[in-house]
């Protein structure tokens, strides 16, 4: 194990990108460098090379006795640890300035839900029940009757946005792409009783959102 | 993340009031490229030099400054921009002119809870059940 430190330190490998490299040298001493005593997945490949990812235990090969007294007398794990910390004290931080900044999201983002219309205006939900169906939280609930013209569509279509899981089911389910889920999730109220989303409320928010829920569909189209 | 040297800088390229007021609101001095302005005043800002995730910004129209309290509210980024802000897109929508509004939209409103506007549940359905009226005969 001796033998094999001093050749580690003697023949240096570039281990990270980070500066002092005689310090991060030493520090990765135990844990990179000791060679056919290592308990190592290379070594495992060559030993049984059907086996790609490999990391049975062989007997006689891992690290010894000493490896492990060494390793905890000499704390290397713990200045790894505090090596990490001071890295990361040099680099500008990952914080987002909110509302001013915010954080990138997906076109699949299921936020705030909307009903959507045809570009004529008219609205697509045709009262099928399949949201209603699919939704594990039984958050939706639709009544129907035929309107004046003849055609099906709803008269009361009530998500509780409390109850909702945003799992996106009901999306998924609708033959028509009425009931989607937005990209909004800035729409956090005071009280409960304005979380009880109705029809109004639904197409409303499809018609601000109109825009922006069409092109993340489109963005979508392809992987559907 | 601020820094001495990037403030004094950030000083210097935006002048003394907007640098007063970023610091007020963001809290960081900021430079980039105005990208477009919406409807309400807001402004999108891009500095591809920034670290990812900083690299767009908005400067509200009803934010902090020395002669207006404070009216802003996270959800005042209108939908034509909103995408373009969370970098789901990468052109705005004064480049990308595919994001036409539709004839039947409406005008963007921000999240209007806690005021008089704020929306309150009502029952779309007509009423299904009648209330009795108990008639009592006259007695003799």
């Amino acid at each position: 194990m001796l033998r094999n430190v001093i050749r580690a330190t003697a023949v240096p490998r570039v281990q990270t990108r980070i500066a002092l490299p005689a310090l991060a040298r030493s520090i990765h001493i135990s844990s990179s460098t000791l060679g056919k005593n290592t308990n190592d997945y290379r070594a495992n490949r060559e030993k049984f090379p059907e086996d790609e990812d490999s990391t049975r235990f062989i007997p006689g090969q891992g690290p010894t006795i000493l490896d492990k007294a060494s390793k905890s007398l000499l704390l290397t794990e713990l200045v790894r640890g505090m090596w990490v910390v001071l890295e990361s004290m040099f680099r500008p931080p990952y914080t987002l300035m909110y509302p001013y900044e915010k954080g990138a999201l997906s076109p699949r983002f299921r936020g705030e839900h909307a009903l959507r219309r045809y570009p004529s205006g008219e609205e697509r939900c045709i009262a099928c029940k399949l949201c209603e169906a699919i939704c594990p939280a039984q958050a939706i609930t639709i009544e129907a009757e035929p309107r004046e013209d003849g055609s099906r569509r709803t008269t009361r279509y009530d998500i509780d946005m409390t109850k909702c899981i945003y799992c996106g089911f009901c999306q998924e389910a609708c033959p028509v792409d009425a009931i989607v889920e937005g990209p909004n999730y800035e729409y956090a109220t005071e009280t409960h009783e304005e979380l009880l989303y109705n029809k109004e409320k639904l197409l409303a928010n499809g018609d601000k959102w109109e825009v922006e829920l069409a092109r993340n569909i489109e963005a979508d189209h392809l992987y559907r | 993340m601020s820094s001495l040297p990037r403030t004094i800088k950030g000083f210097f390229a935006l002048g003394p009031s907007r640098f007063m007021r970023q610091l007020n609101n963001i809290g960081d001095t900021k430079v980039g490229t105005l990208v477009g302005t919406d409807q309400f005043g807001n402004k999108y800002y891009e500095n591809l030099d920034e670290s990812y995730g900083r690299n767009r910004w908005v400067q509200f129209a009803k934010e902090d400054t020395y002669f207006s309290r404070a009216e802003m509210n996270a959800s005042q980024v209108p939908a034509e921009w909103h995408g373009w802000l969370h970098r789901m897109l990468d052109a705005p929508p004064t480049v990308d002119k595919t994001m036409a509004a539709p004839k039947w939209g409406v005008e963007f409103t921000e999240n209007l809870t806690g005021g008089s506007k704020a929306y309150k549940t009502y029952n779309t359905t007509r009423v299904k059940v009648q209330a009795w009226e108990p008639k009592v005969a006259p007695r003799g």
